[in-house]
């Protein structure tokens, strides 16, 4: 009794010292902006940020795709869009609301720019030297 | 010159911002004031103009998402924080109704500078931080001075300082993630009560 009572100790000191170093407690989640060409697959832009966990924070970066071609992401804790610019001005947007991020979720733009394929993902892990723009 | 030493409490009243839900309790919680700081001079016996400065602190606000993380944390063995903060700076006007008295009562407007913050940061693995600046326009003020001595009183005091805020940042492990005005404006209100120390009223 007392050598079963000691092993559960033992188990539950090594469970909570292990799991000490991994807790994060704020825990945000995350969206990977990703965007390559329709026709040979090659990745163009793929970033992974933090979504805000704030009232009012705002994340907000703009990407070079190809060409004159610019990504604008944009995302708070309600709702995440991604537009697409040129020269010749906005080639169009999609986005989603934050909150589905939060579980394993994946959205295709349903009319990127011409010739270019771009999706929205969750769980991705944000580089030791994020933004890293 | 007056100071409020460890005696105010300001309360958040109206919204942050237009978006719903955004209200300004949600995102502080009631603030202590340790210090406020007016310098200036009496124009006239019962009309004083100076500059005023107050800084605040206090704990998140009422937002259940923020606040469930804020409070995931044991305090111990975690370095979770939460905390928010504020400021207001900016000149104002008081007229005291009888300056000869042993109590004054007196009412005051300002206008001015307010800035408010609140912040989580995890350990140092994830920090946010979030930051509004703005205008106030009124800063409506009321009290009862208690004369002890020609230049020292003591009393109670109650400031509405209604504003708008016009800038938003955001910063998430010292990254500058966004910087800009704030499309959908509201009025915001903190209400403060306490009792301040007046040196030469």
């Amino acid at each position: 009794m007392s050598s079963r009572l000691a092993c559960a100790l033992l188990a539950l000191i090594a469970l909570g010292s292990s799991g000490c170093e991994e807790l994060e407690y704020v825990d945000p989640a995350t969206v990977e902006l990703s965007v390559s060409s329709a026709a040979s697959g090659k990745q163009l832009v793929r970033r992974c940020n933090y979504i805000p966990v704030l009232l009012g924070s705002t994340v907000r970066f703009s990407y070079h795709v190809e060409g004159d071609m610019v990504a604008h992401l944009e995302i708070t804790r309600e709702n995440i869009k991604v537009s697409f610019e040129d020269s010749s001005g906005w080639l169009g947007a999609f986005g989603a609301p934050s909150s589905l991020f939060a579980e394993s979720f994946s959205l295709d733009d349903p009319e990127p720019p011409p010739g270019l394929a771009a999706s929205l993902s969750s769980g991705c892990e944000p580089s030791s030297d994020w933004p890293d723009r | 010159m007056h100071f409020v030493p460890l005696m105010g409490i300001a309360f958040p009243l109206g919204d942050a911002s237009g978006t719903s839900g955004d209200s300004l309790s949600a995102r502080y919680g009631w603030q202590w004031v340790p210090l406020e700081l007016g310098f200036g001079a009496k124009v006239t016996e019962s009309v004083y103009v100076g500059a005023y400065l107050d800084l605040s602190v206090g704990y998140e606000g009422s937002d259940h998402v923020t606040k469930r993380r804020c409070e995931a944390g044991d305090g111990l063995d975690d370095d979770l924080t939460c905390s928010s903060s504020s400021a207001h700076l900016g000149v104002e006007a008081r007229y005291t109704i009888n300056p000869t008295e042993t109590f004054a009562g007196w009412f005051g407007y300002g206008i001015g500078y307010t800035a408010a913050s609140q912040s989580i940061s995890d350990a140092g693995r994830y920090e946010e931080t979030s930051t509004v600046r703005g205008f106030e326009f009124a800063r409506l003020s009321l009290g009862l001075d208690m004369r002890l001595s020609r230049g020292f009183g003591m009393g109670p005091f109650a400031v509405a300082s209604l504003g708008r805020y016009l800038k938003q940042e955001t910063t998430i492990n010292d990254y500058e993630t966004s910087a800009g005005s704030i499309d959908d404006q509201a009025f915001h209100c903190f209400l403060t009560l306490g009792y301040r120390l007046v040196i030469f009223p």
